[in-house]
C-alpha cells in the first residue's frame, strides 16, 4: 500500500489533532499513514497519552500580570 | 561540595508556575497562593547567604514556601474562636445548606485523586524545566493556557509552521521525559 503522507506530515497532523486543529481530511490521511507506519502509530499513541495526562493534571499558571508584579518587586529589592 | 547557584533574576520565569501548583492544592485560594509565592521569592532573596548550594534552587525555594504555608495556617488557627465560621455558597439557592450536606457529593474529587493529580502536575512542570526557555514558554501558552496559534505567532513573531515545529519538539521531549518519570 502506498503511504498517502510522509511521517513528518502525519506527526504534524497528530500534534494539531491534540489541540483540535486538524481537519477531518488530515486526520483520515494520518490514520491511513498509521496503518502502514508502526513508528508513527506508536509515537501518536504517546502523543495522545501526553494530552491525556496534561488534561488530568489540570495545571494552573500564575497570571502573567502577577508574574510581572513579582519581577518588579524582586528587582527593586535587588537594587536596594 | 556545593555546586548549585542562585539566579534570582530567573526565579519567576523558571519556578513560579511550579510553586503556584504546589501551593494551590495546599491553600485552595488563588489570591493567597499568589501572595505566598511572592513572599517566598522575597524571603529567598533576603536569605541568599543561607543557601549552601547542596540542594537545587527549586528545592530550596520549596523549603521556604513550605514554611510560608505553615505560617499561613498558624495565622488562621490563631484567629479561630475569635471569628464566626464563614461559608462560601456556590449560589444564592444553596444558602442555608450546611457543609455536611455537601460533602457527600459523589462527583467530588477524592483526596487521593487530588494527591495523584498534584504529583502528576508537578512531574509535568518538572519535565518542562528540561525544555529550552522559548520552547517551554510556547508549549505552556499553547497547551496549558490554551492560547490560539495566531496569538502565539504574533507574540513570538513566528510563522504557524515554526510554531508547530516547536510544539512537536516540545511534545516529544515532554512525552519522553514523562515516560521515564510517570507513564
Amino acid at each position: 500500500m502506498k503511504v498517502p503522507i510522509s511521517c513528518e506530515q502525519a506527526a504534524e497532523t497528530c500534534d494539531k489533532a491534540q489541540y483540535k486543529e486538524a481537519s477531518n481530511w488530515q486526520k483520515l490521511l494520518m490514520k491511513l499513514h498509521h496503518i502502514v507506519c508502526r513508528i508513527c502509530r506508536v509515537q501518536s499513541k504517546k502523543n495522545g497519552k501526553l494530552t491525556e495526562v496534561i488534561n488530568k493534571a489540570d495545571l494552573k499558571t500564575l497570571p502573567s500580570e502577577k508574574k510581572e508584579a513579582i519581577k518588579i518587586r524582586l528587582h527593586e529589592e535587588m537594587n536596594r | 561540595m556545593s555546586s548549585n547557584l542562585l539566579h534570582p533574576n530567573s526565579w519567576v520565569d523558571r519556578y513560579s508556575d511550579y510553586l503556584y501548583n504546589y501551593t494551590i492544592v495546599r491553600v485552595n485560594d488563588h489570591e493567597i497562593a499568589q501572595d505566598l509565592i511572592s513572599e517566598t521569592f522575597l524571603a529567598g532573596l533576603k536569605s541568599q547567604k543561607n543557601f549552601k548550594g547542596e540542594a537545587s534552587e527549586r528545592t530550596w525555594l520549596i523549603s521556604i514556601l513550605k514554611r510560608k504555608i505553615i505560617d499561613h495556617y498558624r495565622k488562621i488557627n490563631s484567629r479561630k474562636g475569635k471569628a464566626e465560621v464563614r461559608m462560601n455558597y456556590n449560589s444564592e439557592d444553596s444558602e442555608g445548606d450546611w457543609l455536611e450536606e455537601r460533602v457527600s457529593d459523589p462527583f467530588d474529587k477524592t483526596a487521593e485523586d487530588t494527591m495523584v493529580n498534584e504529583e502528576l502536575g508537578l512531574a509535568i512542570l518538572n519535565c518542562l524545566e528540561g525544555l529550552n526557555e522559548k520552547q517551554a514558554a510556547i508549549f505552556k501558552m499553547k497547551t496549558i493556557e490554551g492560547f490560539d496559534t495566531e496569538t502565539i505567532c504574533n507574540e513570538y513573531n513566528i510563522t504557524p509552521s515554526n510554531l508547530w515545529v516547536i510544539i512537536h519538539r516540545a511534545r516529544k521531549a515532554m512525552a519522553d521525559c514523562l515516560e521515564k518519570n510517570w507513564f
